[in-house]
């Protein structure tokens, strides 16, 4: 017996690392199948907003410079629009993923701006309000961040959804899914990204303004979209019950 | 025929041999499917596409260092303990990564398995002689891109600083915003394909092993070279970015999308290993010099 007890030793870890491999293994949950392409119900006009043809250039969502097969290989779906009221124009990115995995998480806005070559001047955690509810339960946490390159400079807000959580940093993001993993789960991911061209002298009066313009901008879209839409871009109620807590 | 099955049968009777047959079909087990699942997956990523080159030159490695150790019959107490340590260690690590389609931990873990499997086979001298390969697989790990873009921006920056003066410098009309580099009427993205961290990796992981193969006696040089390796990356990658903007700008957009493709990444690895080679002669030469010539004649 003791001359097999190295080779029974080998066996008997690799046994159990292939066990715990399985056990542990998130089921592959979610509708993905069903629902292919959710976000193409994203209304083109909501409010005073109306979808627009338009040349302006959009920063990609993923930090190569947004070269097709890799926004494809990251994301499940992507919707890139520019909405305007007749006297502004907002752009709107949104990149979802069905299951979070380690392998292929959301790329933060920041990363992506200073990818292109963008300065990012300030950002900072935002609250953003949709309705009361909002505002009791600390939900919808986003940043607001304001990035120039150049003479081009763009205000932006945005959030990043995980499940029934938002995230507003990319460590805690990554720790929340490895232990909703742990625990079975691969839950979904969304960027809501709001950006809007503005002058380069600007002042903060203006720059509160535009990032209000964009606040409203977010809320309607939530509102004004089928509550199954509402739902994936900032998460209902239930969704946040069942999600746990929420993350800094 | 029957010489191999008795070849085979006396290496699965001797207790030592049995148990090293026994590990590789373990680790085998556990690793083969990782690869596949990269090959798949991750590696089809240009960020990652350095990895099958890197898994060879590991396997090769460790094949090397090992293929003259002995396997030791009787284990010391410490070598016993750390060797179970490790592997058992290592295996839980595995199953958490694999688990969570986490390949980064997946293949951390390969570091104590194997580090563990040599330990309890080998002994402290096989862990010794093994070392640089089981550091090796360091350069295998697949960072996360977010990690990726961290280390890799400057350097994207760099490169299209220099590249932009470089070709100022020679009269082009180019114009650069960030990693955005205009020539003429087009537009490069010195970012993708150049610059990235898998040149990076893939140049400093072939310089160490290069001057593992050299084996160098002096600690001092090898610093020296494997520090100048960023250097080196940097100014073949603006070399290559330079390259690729004249192509455009002369022959136009459809050649320097072929170039990209087909042959960027060879030159870019040519430049880099020729400087890599080029900078360690200089460095004996000047030694040479150095240890003729101990003082200056006054």
């Amino acid at each position: 017996m003791k001359a097999w007890a190295t080779s029974l030793g080998f066996i008997f870890c690799t046994a159990l690392a292939l066990a715990m491999s399985v056990e542990f293994k998130p089921a592959v949950v979610r509708e993905v199948k069903e629902r292919p392409n959710i976000l193409v119900q994203i209304p083109s006009e909501f409010g005073k907003w109306k979808e627009e043809r338009s040349s302006l250039v959009q920063v990609p969502m993923t930090a190569d410079g947004g070269l097709q097969q890799q926004l494809r290989s990251t994301y499940d779906e992507v919707v890139e629009r520019v909405y305007g009221d007749g006297t502004q124009k907002i752009m709107l990115s949104i990149a979802y993923i069905h299951s979070q995995k380690q392998d292929d998480k959301i790329h933060r806005p920041e990363v992506c701006y200073r990818a292109q070559g963008f300065k990012i001047e300030f950002t900072e955690p935002h609250q953003f309000v949709r309705n009361a509810a909002d505002v009791r339960t600390m939900r919808l946490m986003g940043r607001r961040m304001l990035a120039t390159s150049g003479d081009r400079q763009e205000v932006v807000s945005y959030w990043i959804r995980v499940g029934g959580v938002f995230s507003t940093n990319a460590v805690v993001t990554r720790a929340r899914i490895f232990l909703d993993g742990l625990r079975g789960q691969t839950p979904d991911g969304i960027v809501v990204r709001a950006s809007q061209l503005v002058p380069s002298r600007l002042t903060d009066e203006e720059m509160e303004k535009a990032f209000e313009v964009q606040e409203q901008f977010l809320g309607e879209l939530i509102v004004e979209s089928t509550s199954e839409i509402g739902d994936v871009l900032a998460a209902s109620s239930e969704r946040v019950a069942s999600g746990g807590g929420m993350a800094q | 025929m029957t010489s191999l099955a008795s070849a085979l049968l006396h290496v699965l009777r001797t207790p030592r041999s049995r148990d090293g047959v026994v590990c590789l079909l373990c680790v085998g087990i556990l690793y083969v499917p990782t690869f596949v699942d990269l090959h798949n997956g991750l590696w089809r990523d240009a960020a990652h596409s350095h990895g099958p080159v890197m898994v060879t030159a590991a396997l090769w490695l460790f094949w090397k260092r090992l293929k003259d150790a002995p396997l030791i019959l009787t284990r010391s107490a410490s070598e016993n303990e750390l060797g179970w340590v490790l592997f058992f260690g290592g295996c839980c690590i595995y199953a958490l990564g694999r688990s969570q389609s986490f390949s980064f931990l997946e293949v951390l873990a390969a570091a104590p398995i194997s580090a563990g499997a040599i330990t309890l086979l080998y002994g402290f001298s096989g862990l010794n002689k093994a070392k640089f390969a089981i550091f090796f697989l360091f350069f295998l790990l697949p960072f996360p891109g977010t990690l990726i873009d961290i280390v890799t921006q400057p350097l994207k920056v760099a490169v299209s600083i220099a590249a932009e003066e470089v070709l100022y410098s020679f009269g082009y009309p180019v114009s650069r915003a960030g990693v955005i580099l205009g020539i003429g009427q087009y537009q490069l993205l010195v970012a993708d394909a150049c610059a990235g961290i898998n040149s990076l990796f893939l140049l400093e992981a072939f310089g160490l092993l290069y001057l593992n193969v050299v084996r160098h006696e002096s600690v001092l040089r090898n610093v020296i070279i494997a520090l100048l390796i960023f250097p080196i990356s940097f100014v073949s990658n603006t070399i290559r970015v330079v390259v690729l903007a004249l192509i455009s700008f002369h022959i136009g957009d459809s050649a320097a999308q072929g170039f990209l493709h087909d042959f960027s990444g060879i030159l870019l690895f040519l430049t880099a290993l020729l400087l890599v080679v080029a900078v360690d002669a200089l460095i004996r030469i000047i030694g040479q010099y150095a240890r003729h010539h101990p003082r200056m004649p006054t």
